[in-house]
């Protein structure tokens, strides 16, 4: 039944139906309505242009290093909630009590060593802090000498050869230090002292804790090897994606964070790349394929390749959180020999390594959840299906503002290539045409 | 409103986990990290815009915008999927949007204004400046981008916190009647004539700079 167009329209209703939330009775009649009436036109337009002005308001872009503050963030606050119940359980509070009490006194022992030992003189301050400041991110990062002494013993990561001048570092004077600041080229000691204002915010107990564990480091006997594991270890969890880095960083149990340290380390080892990952990929969808219903598998039929990886991930991920991982059940010997053919001999190496069942398993695991699990967009490097060349990523990258490039230069690598495939993708999808114009 | 939604029909449930960034918070729920990750990258902007209009700064958006991924985050073991990720996301940002709109009255600071903070990337033009270097006795001049900008960005912070609120949603995220209303826990009756009212103080602001020069002038707290 039609509405009449007889009554008068209200604002309310041009309203709606400026933003399409009339039902049909009542579009039909502000449709009438704006036939027979020019007043109703002109309200209608005036409404609409006044609208339309809210799009000259600006759309934020947040910078790269945004998004991995707050994971981190996050993932701190969280830590922190979870240490705060624990302590308040009854059944272990007298043990967080006298962990609480022997952390502040080896907090305040350091803190009357570290007074002890500065003078007023902020130089000499600068100083006294110089070997905290110049390892002052592997220093945050690493929760005492012990976990440093595992990591060394259980070989987790390849030293590579010693600096020539490490040790005599670890043992310099303080006068053979003065020297080696002064010498110092402007640029490395402008970073010293944004450091130094870096470490002056953090709160006493912190400051005491890293002075204390250079310390333990220093004097240790096998100093020049703890060293080199702080750094390395530093720089392998800079490459890490920023969530990846919080969820270890946050562990808050250093035994638990060495044995992820590990089983990362591990994946890393036998992960695929490239062309592999690709021969994998389709490898997976013949294979587990038939492990879906009929009319699943009906359905991939005439799906183009994006969409059947999609279904597949789906297929991957159900099975997983409902406890039945589809690589628990492995594929027959003769399908193994159909993915070796595939492989380059690097991977087939990886392939052969892995001889028991567990062992194909946890390959399986790995190569699956590396392939499909953490490609949220479902279709490699961007969401629109398509590589971005490398030469279209660097004309995008030229083309961005020196502040973009700037943030973008100062995140780990990979971090960079991801936030700058993003923005490509987003840029794309805003500006096809700009898009178009890059791959031409 | 609380933040964990509970909805008891399996169909919306259904709905709900069509939306595939639902699906990602399902993975939040079960412990992955790099599916939070790719949430915050997905919302990041969008949230950030929409709370920089509602409060005026860039740096407390992006202060506020944090606040509202922790509450996600601290909310994931009880997420239930009941609506579309947007919605509930919106619904959070709306509760912490307006808990820090009203410390700031508490505070006597200033009513929203319109010019950023420094760290802002649009801080230029001052308003005062641009009330000055404009002409009210030419009807049709041609605006300036920049100035046509400030002058929409002071009409939205003529409006109320709600229909201000209101029409971001709707603008920015092209939410439904229905959706601003379960973001704001309004009911879509209220929020049809919300957003009417909004849309005519946004009319009466503009149209007189547009026909005439005249500067919208900011509401005073």
């Amino acid at each position: 039944m039609n509405a009449p167009a007889s009554r008068p329209v209200s604002s309310d209703e041009l309203v709606a139906y400026l933003d399409g939330e009339l039902n049909a009775d009542e579009s039909r009649r502000i449709d009438r309505l704006l036939a027979d009436d020019a007043r109703v036109r002109v309200e209608l337009k005036r409404l609409d242009q006044t609208w339309e002005l809210l799009d000259r308001l600006p759309r934020a872009e947040v910078e790269p290093v945004f998004t991995r503050s707050t994971v981190e963030m996050v993932a701190v606050r969280v830590a922190d909630e979870v240490e705060h119940e624990r302590a308040a359980e009854p059944s272990r509070r007298r043990r967080t009590y006298w962990l609480g009490c022997s952390g502040m006194l080896l907090a305040a022992l350091c803190g009357v060593w570290a007074s002890d030992r500065i003078v007023s003189d902020p130089n000499d301050r600068l100083l006294e802090d110089f070997s905290v400041l110049e390892h002052l991110e592997a220093y945050r990062q690493t929760p005492n000498l012990e976990f440093l002494r595992e990591a060394l013993e259980k070989k987790l990561i390849a030293l590579g050869p010693p600096a020539a001048d490490a040790r005599s570092h670890a043992t310099e004077t303080t006068s053979e230090r003065r020297v080696r600041i002064e010498r110092m080229d402007p640029r490395d000691k402008e970073q010293i002292v944004r450091k130094q204002k870096s470490f002056a915010e953090l709160s006493p107990a912190e400051q005491a804790r890293l002075r204390g564990l250079d310390l333990q480091v220093r004097q240790a006997p096998d100093a020049n090897d703890l060293g080199r594991v702080l750094e390395r270890l530093q720089t392998w969890l800079n490459q890490l994606t920023a969530a990846e880095r919080a969820h270890l960083l946050h562990l808050s149990n250093p035994e638990q964070r060495l044995k992820e340290i590990e089983q990362k380390l591990v994946e890393e080892a036998t992960r695929l790349g490239g062309e592999d990952a690709r021969q994998f990929e389709q490898w997976c969808e013949e294979v587990f394929q038939q492990r879906l219903k009929l009319p699943q598998r009906k359905k991939l039929q005439g799906l183009s390749a994006e969409d059947r990886f999609d279904r597949l991930q789906a297929f991957f991920r159900q099975s997983a959180a409902q406890g039945r991982p589809v690589w628990w059940k492995l594929p027959s010997p003769e399908e193994f020999g159909r993915l070796r053919e595939r492989l380059s001999d690097e991977a087939k190496a990886k392939l052969d390594r892995a001889q028991g069942d567990m062992e194909k398993r946890q390959l399986l695991r790995i190569w699956i959840q590396d392939g499909f699990h953490f490609r949220p967009t479902g279709r490699g490097p961007t969401a629109s299906g398509t590589e971005i060349a490398d030469e279209q990523q660097r004309e995008f990258f030229r083309q961005l503002p020196d502040k973009q490039q700037n943030n973008l230069l100062g995140l780990p690598p990979e971090e960079m290539f991801r936030m700058l495939k993003r923005k490509y993708e987003t840029e794309t999808r805003r500006k096809p045409s700009k898009a178009t114009a890059l791959t031409e | 409103m609380g933040i964990g939604l509970s909805v008891s029909e399996s169909s919306a449930q259904n709905n709900a986990l069509g939306d595939p960034d639902v699906r990602l918070m399902l993975q939040v729920r079960d412990g992955s990290a790099a599916a939070f990750e790719e949430l915050v990258l997905r919302y990041q902007n969008r949230l950030v815009t929409v709370l920089e209009h509602l409060v005026g700064k860039r740096g407390q958006a992006e202060d506020l915008a944090q606040d509202v991924f922790l509450r996600v985050y601290r909310a994931r073991e009880r997420y239930v999927p009941g609506a579309k990720f947007s919605t509930w996301l919106f619904t959070i940002a709306n509760n912490v949007a307006a808990n820090a709109l009203r410390s700031r009255s508490r505070r006597h600071e200033v009513q929203v204004h319109a010019d950023n903070d420094a760290s802002g990337p649009q801080s230029a033009n001052p308003l005062d400046q641009m009330a000055l270097a404009g002409s009210g006795l030419m009807p049709t001049r041609q605006l300036d981008k920049a100035e046509l900008r400030e002058i929409v960005r002071l009409a939205i912070s003529t409006l109320n916190e709600r229909q201000r609120m209101a029409v971001l949603l709707s603008k920015f995220e092209e939410m439904s009647y229905a959706d601003i209303a379960a973001a704001m826990d309004m009911s879509p009756q209220a929020i049809k004539s919300l957003l009417s009212r909004a849309r005519e103080n946004l009319r009466s602001v503009l149209e007189p700079y547009l026909d005439r020069g005249d500067h919208p002038r900011r509401d005073e707290p």
